[in-house]
């Protein structure tokens, strides 16, 4: 393939992920509220309207109004803050997690005029590990933020994140070693492959305990109930007090993104990414190419078919973590970290032992 | 008395301590009322404030008014015992006295309120007034709970305010600003038993 059509597909890709990404964080926002309200029996915001239309359109004007509010809000710095450090903070809120999405495949290997196009923007050899480690670095932004802003509450709440984050990632890469021993790679698209056929060849079916135990700390690290020690909007103030406007908007915007590629991992990770169980999406393509011929369309409707598989799976998780965050209660800060230290953590690693062991067990015999 | 700690929480079985069995207990409960709400019968209890109202206590003391006897003029004859009773003393009336040629000396006798000055912002809405008053000249239950005003001396209202019968139901709140209609849609008063919009 030509470079500058290399090029133009990963500029597509990248325009996919991305706005896919944002906009299901956007609508979270107003889907937390409407499903939190129907949860409690209320109604929920439906009060914005287009103006001169008066429509309502279920409250979806909010998020509009609410972007335009946060534009016009006073872009405040406190006197004694690190101006430079202060200001930085809420781009490394949300750069690491849109870079995280380039090595999240969201569909496999289509055939496009004759070149094979993987549905992946990166496909790194690193795969998880790059993750891991841009994800990691969102805990910067909220240290950063609450140590620059000149706020002793914002340093506590500081400090409560850089603890709860660390404690969690640690028992997030055990978990996930269990599944990397049973597809052996750390890539996500070979994660992905893999996962086709059966519905037994799913991450949460040969992996069921460190499913539980990644989803517990994939919600522990989007840093939101039952886990939001660092915010705890109503009353322990987090790292983000003194932010305002736009960049409290940034902030905002990164928890629910973190929510999206939270879910964008589970569902890789453990159901089957853009996989329906028993469809061969190779066959799937070459039915379509007899049915249409040998051109772009079938590798087009093939591929559009994986992220609407992969699009309906990530959706189902993100309401799925907004369920759990109007279930429980938040945590006191002894348990949480009892939680990931004597529960998460020692449970990580029977799992890696006992999958070790099966696996063995398996490949003797 | 020495200090005894009290602890009446059982011990968790195995069941409760791996959290996730009745974490999928709580999620439930959560799902059910969701689907419920979003699917089912809507049985919300957000009031769609200001379309929807709770239905006032028949007792709900609000705006004073004054009544009228049947030729028109204000029942009112000015004995002072609703200023006398008033523990705010935000009512303040002027004793006016009819002396017509044609007035029988029975007549001369009457008096009537020349003017009557009420705070409202300063009156605790106590409904002593009402209580003292001989003549049920003075009535709290207008309904009109939600007094609104741009200036603080438009709070104090004259006799001419305070003779106007209270509004129907839909009419009372949102004074517009002097001289502007209500603005369409925003500031539209609907009666509540016309509100269809229980929208999600």
């Amino acid at each position: 393939m030509e470079p500058i059509w290399q090029v133009v597909a990963a500029l597509v890709k990248i325009a996919l992920m991305i706005g896919f990404a944002m906009t299901v964080a956007a609508v979270l926002t107003w889907q937390e509220r409407k499903q939190s309200a129907a949860i409690q029996d209320r109604i929920g915001p439906n009060r914005a309207t287009i103006p001169f239309l008066g429509w309502r359109l279920w409250g979806l004007v909010h998020l509009a109004a609410d972007g335009i509010k946060m534009i016009f809000k006073e872009d405040f710095i406190p006197v004694n803050a690190n101006r430079f450090l202060f200001q930085i903070a809420p781009v490394l809120a949300i750069s690491p997690l849109i870079l995280v999405l380039a090595v999240i495949p969201f569909g496999g290997t289509v055939n496009l005029f004759g070149y094979p196009i993987p549905l992946q923007i990166a496909s790194l050899n690193a795969g998880m590990l790059f993750i891991f480690a841009f994800g990691s670095l969102s805990v910067y932004s909220s240290v950063l933020g609450g140590y620059a802003s000149d706020n002793k509450f914002g340093l506590i709440g500081a400090l409560r994140t850089g603890a709860q984050l660390i404690s969690y990632e640690v028992s997030q890469g055990l978990t996930l070693i269990g599944v990397f021993m049973v597809y052996q790679t750390v890539m996500l698209d070979g994660i992905a492959a893999q996962q086709g056929g059966a519905i037994w060849h799913w991450g949460v079916v040969v992996q069921p305990v460190g499913f539980l135990l990644f989803l517990a700390a994939a919600i522990a690290e989007t840093k939101r109930a039952p886990f939001d020690l660092p915010e705890g909007e109503s009353e322990i103030i987090g790292y983000f007090v003194e932010y305002s406007g736009l960049k409290f908007g940034l902030f905002f915007i990164g928890e629910f993104m973190e929510v999206v590629i939270a879910a964008m991992l589970i569902t890789t990770l453990f159901f089957g990414s853009y996989h329906l169980p028993w469809l061969d999406w190779s066959q799937v393509e070459l039915w379509l190419n007899g049915l249409l011929g040998t051109s772009w369309l079938p590798g087009l409707i093939t591929g559009l078919l994986m992220l609407g598989v992969f699009v309906v799976k990530v959706l189902f998780f993100c309401a799925f973590q907004l369920f759990v965050r109007w279930t429980l209660p938040r945590m006191r800060y002894d348990q949480l970290m009892t939680f990931g230290w004597k529960f998460l953590l020692p449970l990580a690693l029977a799992n890696v032992v006992v999958t070790a062991v099966v696996l063995t067990i398996i490949d003797k015999f | 008395m020495p200090f005894k700690y009290m602890d009446n929480r059982r011990e968790l079985n195995f069941w409760e301590k791996i959290y996730y069995p009745e974490i999928a207990k709580g999620m439930k409960v959560s799902i059910r009322h969701f689907f419920r709400n979003w699917i089912g019968k809507r049985d919300v209890v957000t009031k769609q404030y200001p379309e929807e109202r709770f239905p006032l206590s028949y007792r709900a003391r609000g705006r004073h008014y004054l009544t009228h006897r049947s030729d028109g003029r204000l029942t009112c004859v000015a004995c002072m015992m609703c200023a006398m009773a008033c523990p705010a003393n935000v009512i303040k009336i002027e004793i006016g006295q009819l002396d017509e040629p044609y007035f029988t000396e029975r007549q001369k006798i009457d008096r009537y309120p020349k003017s009557f000055v009420i705070d409202q912002l300063t009156c605790i809405y106590c409904g002593f007034c009402v209580e003292a008053c001989p003549e049920d000249a003075i009535r709290m239950d207008s309904g009109e709970t939600m007094i609104a005003v741009y200036d603080r001396k438009d709070a104090v209202v004259n006799i001419a305010h305070l003779a106007q019968p209270p509004k129907p139901e839909h009419e009372r709140i949102y004074n517009p600003l002097p001289g502007k209609e209500p603005v369409e849609g925003h500031l539209e008063m609907v009666p509540p038993e016309t509100v269809k919009n229980r929208e999600y």
